[in-house]
């Protein structure tokens, strides 16, 4: 990983051959055998002017100072430094040593450390990982890349992934200040590294917000003296499917075989719903939604779309829908467009003695795949760094990102979702291709959709053109730091940072638009939010001097942080005018509500680093907070951590495959508040009746004396390198206690509410984190560099509020992710219980323990081969394990979409009666009597054979819908599915055209091909694992294949 | 120089960092109040108790069908019911105890009233509750309330209601949705409400320390009791986003869903004009251009038949669709949550039963089927016609209909619960079910070897949250582990 990161500055080195040279020194880099060093980095020392040796290991560098000293640096070899004096070739012979020694990671509140010293688990990789290829959202590229980290990618436009650490949800900080960020407000290209920081010692600095660990993404600076400019281009579209919905193409709407369309809410034969109608056949003709409208007197055929209510036609006795041909359209791949995701990128840094600046900007354009759905993300970066004085750096940063999206379509289970239309409940014999001509009834424009169905679902191109949601945020983050060296040993930093954000969403909705028991009279909402969060701080250093024996830093400091958050809501009731969005174009009147909440923590920290002879590594670390949001007796807590970091390999001779062996472990307890006002009990204003207001008191309980929520984590790991660096292995083993938790107990309703604040309750999480790494092939011309991250983990409840047994469904010491549901009875022996007068199954009223939704483990392997100047990246990742529950499984067995769904259904409609005869018993005789817990008191059911016919449709709209079916009671119906899968998430291939193109001023060249979620191997049927669930129905998941270029001048 | 800016700049960021605002105060919520007075509850409370309450009920008491699904309510394979009712009582409780702060009496009535009438929907629903114990979560930090025996709960019902009825003053009742503030409707309700609550109780009219006859006469003979349909309890709902019908464009009756074939027979035994506006014609009948009042337009589906029969019969056009008025008229009727037409059927089935006298049951009766009919002359927009005066006098010399002197008694108490069956198509939520269950009237069809359940199973909640007491109420009323919904509770036990 850290080589990773290190070549790729070592590439963006490439480009920093200097604009105008005073002194210019070159040379050649070999090791010890004497074979050129290709990629070698040669700073100028206390400067970012550098450069990296060629594939000859030749090199040459324009220096900025005639006393300057030369530092040539490796992956896997001993730093060296050279002072130029007078010599204007030096050739330089680097020694192969320990990797990882002398890296730095950059750890909470900013501070760098060396990665020897760190005593948790740190994983970073470089921004370079990011920008080679592009994805819907830049965090789905972190997927695979960091062990214990899981990112849910999801399918569709603009719906943001979620990034899962050890179980938890960490920090996101950028340039160390913490935000809240769904990822669309940060540019992949202006990333220089992405580090993690696991467990909890790691963000104990955070305080409260870093409770669950933090991920540090750090923006790109001015590297390289003088002025350089980098032009990119990244565009990817959708090439095929990685993941298909199949589903049955024999049949299309009705119910038993049968349909007919007159109004679509059953006045015509079942045009109400289902897809469980007639087969598609040559010469079959069925009067449709789209069929022409014949006047049966005058045998005049007028062109129709949609039903005929409140027209003329609305008169069976005359008019009658013209039959025309049943027959099958693939609508979901005629619905969906090519998708497109354009990112350009311009910066330009600059380095001079006393400034470094940096500006970019970047403009990302989406185009979703569903119809009308777009997305445009923009940004503006400038930060500087300025040496006031020699003790005194300032450095600004100032960023504006714009997030915009004129219509972005709508997820979840209903019908604002196009994929609930289409794929679930949208028969293919209904010609997509007439829905998206003819969004209207005749003469109804504006007034009345035309559709196949007026009692669930929308035109789903009407759904996607004539709704428009849009969302445009604008983010301002600004911030400054000033550090000044008081003397050489005493430093002081101060800082100051505002993140605002405004955010303006509106909606609107057409007339005749159905979403359940909405009104379907038009309607215009607005939402107008803002965000503050500031956060100030100050940081005093003590570095005791340098002592062969013993090195004692000391960092103490405090911290402000304070959030407001407001948003005020407008919608309208009803429209009066089709098409004019306005609230004054309302019908009722204006809908408004207001919403301000405000929170603040003060903080003081310290730590002390121990550096015992370069091999014991000792760090105490000490947090207190104070958050606005606790009882005033509560509201302070004390966050301690200890972590010692011992290198073996300093301490003792090694064998000599073994260049490196550290062992670490830490300790930490942190600590966790509350949201605004969430000690108090607050009426909330439900509505209004003729003016009159009405008010409902809140169903939970609070607790005026809630204390801060605690989690303790104790780590262990080790960390070693063989075989001259061609082999690196990280162990980590943590177990985090979360204990005294802030519960929302769940307590008998009939107390009038449901559930009361208390602390309580602990959970333990043990997992074990492997990053292995290893460069299996390392020559002159070619390099082949790897990764493999592996994580497992188990959460469970190991202590319950008050001494009970159970909490929910949950016993002691039982696995909270545990999948309980409602399915059906079985027999002692877990048989299918079926009713004999009925043929159908009966629901289990107890829940039943179905498998656990976290994967038993996760994988991610990364690759990047090197040959000469080409270079392909190859990531996978995985689960292995675990379970879900598909919705969109579950709902097309109903529907009559399902691909097993065909079976009986031509043998059934032949027969004229039930053939299917479902696996199950019968009860014939006695019961089963249960306690409370579901365990059984007693149970005297004896059982024979089903042999209860049942109709096929009612089956399949029965037993693999209305309760769970896991794999194991029936492959065949399963809604519960297997989580495992691996991914080939991305491969890359790019090409450095700087020895082909030698244009002037123009440093370097890339281009990159490459393809985004290539392919899948899963055992989940029609969804994709990688969402993470499949609770809102999914689009389906595209493949991307696509280009980038970026030239640097 | 350098040493001057960083110390205003640290002076500065401290400043910032340790203010001297007290970091509490910034957790004062602006947005809500903590403290109330009770009229905002009361419309809640009002809006709440008043809305539909859907279609359950209808399948359970076959009114209407599912034709694309095996509707558990329909086929009687219930299982859990839910503690609700609770969360809307959490509402009351804070009412009650608003109103005792500022000592506005009325209001105090009125969460007694709403108090019974949820425990009395919740002990039919279930069996025993938790009562005495019942809503204390707050502040007596009761979390695992006891269930009392539902005897004991009928009683306290009854107690709270005089109580109620006791201190009701002529105070106007701001907040007040339903009377718009009358104190004397409100005692005319409450009123009524004890009737209805001992007439459930018809079973247990012998039981000693109930004293259900005379109380009842007792409360028949001082009053006040509701005099005409301007008595009724109902929400009136206005066409405004949160207050329109609860069942306005409710997908739920777009498809699949149909009228009960034994509901329309019975309205069609007794050209009951009310099947007009209940139901929609079959489609057949439709395209046959059959005129409204055409009572062999409309039929229904079997409700024990397999659902794909139904469907099938659907198909062919003879199936009758529940009226669009109640989807897509935006006001649709209002809800009756007990009115002066159960009144009168309350008192004729008590005179029937010798509870009270000096009145004529057969006036009572017809009374209460005029209401009915003055309540669609009035509400049902396009129907008025069917329901005049006249219709309604009509209609009361049906055979089926006439309370005619030659009736046994049992066959007039038929009459009257059939009356009440007939007026409860989306009113009065499961009545008309605690009805049935009371007085096996009408007659519900049910499957071979199975009756309709008389319970509903305590909810998972409570096995998790309140095992002990729920396990203890399961093992008092039916046996250890049998919370089944075929049990039979105290109130339908025949002394």
């Amino acid at each position: 990983m850290k080589k990773i990161l290190v070549l790729s500055l070592l590439l963006l080195q490439i480009s920093s051959l200097a604009w105008a040279q005073p002194l210019k020194v070159t040379g050649k880099v070999t090791d010890t055998r004497g074979e050129p060093l290709p990629g070698v980095n040669i700073v100028e020392k206390g400067t970012t002017n550098g450069t990296i040796s060629d594939m000859e290991g030749a090199y040459s560098i324009n220096l900025t100072s005639s006393s300057a000293v030369l530092v040539f640096s490796y992956v896997g070899f001993t730093v060296q430094e050279i002072p130029v004096g007078t010599n204007t070739v030096i050739n330089v012979q680097l020694s192969e040593k320990t990797v990882g020694l002398d890296e730095v990671v950059i750890t909470a509140l900013g501070i760098t450390q060396a990665k020897k010293s760190v005593g948790y688990s740190v994983q970073d990789f470089s921004g370079e990982q990011l920008s080679k290829a592009n994805a819907l959202n830049v965090a789905n590229l972190f997927s695979g890349q960091v062990s214990g980290l899981t990112v849910n990618n999801p399918t569709g436009i603009f719906q943001s992934p979620t990034l899962v650490l050890r179980g938890k949800t960490p920090l996101i900080v950028i340039d160390d200040i913490p935000v809240s960020t769904n990822f669309f407000d940060l540019t992949g290209s202006d990333i220089e590294n992405v580090t993690v920081l696991k467990g909890t010692t790691a963000s104990a600095l955070y305080g409260s917000r870093g409770r669950n660990g933090a991920i540090l993404i750090t923006t790109k600076k001015a590297g390289k003296e003088g002025l350089e400019i980098v032009l990119a281009n990244n565009t990817m579209v959708t090439a095929g499917f990685t993941v298909w919905p199949k589903t049955q193409t024999q049949y299309g709407n009705g119910s038993n075989g049968q349909y007919e369309f007159w109004d679509g809410q059953d006045g015509g034969v079942n045009d109400g719903d289902m897809i469980w109608g007639p087969k598609f056949e040559k010469g079959k003709k069925i009067a449709q939604w789209n069929s022409p409208i014949k006047d049966n007197v005058t045998g005049e055929v007028i062109p129709w779309w949609g039903d005929v209510y409140g027209t003329k036609y609305d008169d069976k006795s005359r008019y009658s829908r013209v039959p025309i041909p049943w027959e099958y359209h693939n609508n979901l791949k005629d619905f969906l467009e090519t998708g497109l995701v354009s990112t350009t990128d311009f910066s330009l840094s600059s380095k001079g003695e006393k400034v470094a600046q940096r500006f970019s900007a970047s403009y990302t354009k989406q185009d979703g795949q569903v119809p009308n759905s777009y997305l445009h993300l923009g940004g503006l970066s400038y930060n500087s760094s300025v040496k006031l004085s020699n003790s005194l750096t300032f450095d600004g940063k100032l960023s504006y990102n714009k997030v915009y999206s004129p219509n972005y379509p709508r997820y979840g289970y209903g019908p604002k979702n196009h994929m609930y239309t289409i794929l679930i409940w949208m028969g293919d014999d209904v010609n997509g291709k007439d829905l998206k001509r003819h969004l209207y009834v005749p003469g109804q424009e504006g007034y009345r959709q035309a559709n196949f169905n007026y009692a669930w679902y929308n035109n789903v191109y009407f759904a996607a053109h004539e709704l428009n949601q849009k969302y445009d945020e604008d983010k301002l983050n600004g911030q400054i730091k000033l550090k000044y060296d008081i003397t050489k040993n005493l430093s002081l930093q101060a800082r100051s940072s505002a993140v605002v954000t405004g955010l303006f969403e509106d909606r609107a909705s057409p007339k005749s638009y159905l979403n359940y028991g909405d009104p379907r009279d038009g309607d215009y909402k607005t939402w107008n939010s803002h965000w503050l969060t500031t956060d100030n701080d100050i940081l005093l250093t003590y570095r005791q001097p340098v002592s062969s024996f013993l090195n004692i830093t000391v960092n103490g400091g405090g911290a402000t942080m304070y959030q407001r958050y407001s948003q005020e809501y407008n919608a309208t009731d009803g429209l009066i005018v089709p098409w004019v969005y306005s609230l004054n174009n309302s019908k009722g009147a204006v809908k408004a509500s207001t919403y301000l909440q405000e929170k603040a923590i003060r903080s003081i920290y310290g730590t002390v680093d121990l550096d015992i002879m370069d091999a014991f590594y000792l760090t105490f670390a000490a947090r207190n907070d104070w958050s606005s949001t606790l009882p005033k007796a509560n509201n302070s807590y004390f966050y301690p951590s200890f972590s010692a970091s011992v290198l073996i390999s300093n301490l003792m001779k090694m064998p000599e495959a073994i260049d490196m062996l550290k062992v670490f472990g830490s300790w930490a307890s942190v600590a966790n508040d509350l949201s605004p006002y969430q000690i108090s009990s607050y009426y909330a204003n439900v509505g209004t009746y003729e003016g009159l207001t009405m008010l409902s008191y809140p169903g939970s309980l609070v607790n005026y004396d809630i204390a801060p929520e605690k989690s303790v984590s104790f780590e262990t790991g080790l960390s070693a390198s063989f075989f001259k660096n061609r082999f690196h292995f990280d162990l980590a083993y943590f177990n985090v206690v979360d204990l005294n938790q802030i519960l929302d107990l769940p307590v008998s309703s009939a107390s009038g509410f449901g559930s009361r604040k208390v602390n309580g309750n602990e959970y333990t999480t043990t997992g074990l984190e492997i990053s292995l790494g290893a460069m299996p092939v390392r020559t002159t011309d070619f390099t082949w560099q790897s990764t493999l991250n592996w994580d497992t983990r188990v959460k469970k409840l190991t202590e319950i509020y008050g001494g009970a047994e159970k909490y929910g469904n949950y016993s002691l010491n039982e696995r909270v992710d545990n999948y309980y549901a409602i399915g059906w009875m079985k027999s002692a022996d877990g048989r299918v219980i079926i009713n004999e007068s009925t043929g159908l199954p009966i629901k289990d009223p107890y829940p039943q323990m179905l498998g656990h939704l976290d994967p038993n483990w996760r994988f991610g392997f990364i690759n990047n081969f090197r040959y000469k100047n080409l270079s392909v990246d190859v990531n996978f990742d995985g689960a292995w394990g675990g379970v879900f529950w598909s919705r969109t499984v579950e709902k097309l067995w109903w529907g009559g979409k399902h691909p097993n769904s065909v079976k009986y259904r031509d043998q059934e409609y032949a027969a004229g009666e039930p053939v299917y005869v479902p696996d199950g018993v019968n009860i014939v005789s006695g019961e089963l009597v249960r306690d409370t817990d579901g365990k059984v008191i007693s149970d005297t059911r004896q059982y024979k054979e089903n042999t209860t016919k049942v109709s096929w449709q009612s089956w399949c709209q029965i037993y693999p819908y209305q309760a769970k079916v896991t794999e194991k009671e029936s492959g065949y119906f399963a809604n519960v599915l297997d989580r495992s899968f691996l991914k080939l998430r991305r491969i890359s291939l790019t090409y450095d055209l700087s020895d082909v193109l030698k244009i002037k001023g123009l440093k370097r060249t890339e281009l990159s091909l490459y393809s985004y979620n290539v392919f899948i191997i899963k055992k989940a049927m029609l969804v994709d694992p990688d969402f993470g669930d499949d609770n809102n129905l999914q689009d389906p998941s595209a493949r991307y294949i696509g280009l980038s270029a970026k030239l640097t001048f | 120089m350098h040493m001057k800016k960083i110390f205003i700049i640290g002076a500065f960021l401290m400043a910032g960092a340790f203010s001297c605002q007290k970091i509490e105060e910034i957790n004062i919520n602006p947005n809500n109040v903590s403290e109330t007075h009770p009229q905002y509850l009361l419309t809640t409370i009002e809006w709440n108790a008043f809305q539909v309450e859907g279609a359950d009920p209808l399948f359970a008491s076959r009114m209407i069908v599912q034709s694309d699904m095996e509707h558990p309510m329909q086929f009687y394979t219930w299982d859990r019911g839910d503690f609700s009712a609770y969360n809307e009582l959490r509402n009351v409780t804070k009412m009650e105890q608003e109103a005792k702060r500022i000592e506005a009496v009325n209001y105090q009535a009125l969460a007694k009233f709403f108090r019974a009438w949820y425990f009395y929907n919740l002990t039919l629903t279930f069996g025993d509750v938790p009562y005495s114990e019942a809503l204390k979560g707050e502040y007596d930090k009761v979390y695992e309330p006891v269930y009392d025996q539902q005897k004991e709960i009928f009683k306290g019902i009854l107690n709270e209601l005089e109580e109620a009825n006791n201190i009701i003053t002529d105070d106007l009742i701001p907040g007040d949705i339903i009377y718009h503030g009358d104190p004397l409707k409100w005692k005319k309700l409450i009123n009524a409400f004890r009737l209805r609550v001992l007439l459930t109780l018809s079973k247990k009219e012998n039981e000693p320390d109930l004293n259900i006859k005379s109380r009842f006469a007792s409360i028949v003979s001082s009053g006040p009791l509701m005099e005409s349909v301007n008595d009724d309890a109902k929400l009136v709902f206005i066409n405004q986003v949160g207050n329109r019908y609860t069942e306005f464009n409710n997908s739920n009756y777009g498809s699949n869903r149909y009228m009960d074939s034994t509901f329309v027979r019975r309205l069609q035994d007794r050209k009951d004009p009310r099947l007009f506006i209940y139901a929609a014609q079959t489609k057949n009948a439709k395209e046959a251009g059959l005129p409204i009042d055409d009572f062999t337009g409309y039929d229904g589906g079997n409700p024990i038949a397999p659902y794909n029969e139904v469907n099938l019969k659907a198909i062919a056009g003879n199936v009758s669709k529940v009226n669009l008025r109640y989807t897509t008229d935006p006001v649709c009727e209002p809800h009756i949550l007990l009115g002066y037409s159960e009144l009168q059927f309350i008192l004729a089935e008590a005179r029937i039963r010798g509870w009270i006298t000096g009145m004529d049951a057969a006036e009572l009766y017809e009374n209460g089927v005029k209401a009915s009919f003055q309540f669609y002359n009035t509400y049902a927009k396009g129907y008025e016609s069917y329901f005049t005066v006249q219709a309604a006098e009509d209609y009361l010399q049906e055979p089926l209909v006439e309370f005619s002197g030659s009736l046994t008694n049992e066959e007039k108490i038929e009459r009257i619960i059939t009356q009440k069956y007939l007026f409860s198509f989306l009113q009065g939520g499961w009545r008309m079910y605690f009805e049935h269950l009371r007085t096996g009237y009408p007659s519900f069809a049910s499957l071979p070897g199975q009756t309709p359940p008389t319970r509903f199973m305590y909810p998972e909640g409570e096995y998790q949250n309140n095992s002990e007491n729920v396990t203890a109420a399961i093992t008092r009323q039916f046996g250890e582990g049998r919370d089944n919904t075929r049990e039979i509770p105290w109130w339908l036990k025949n002394n």
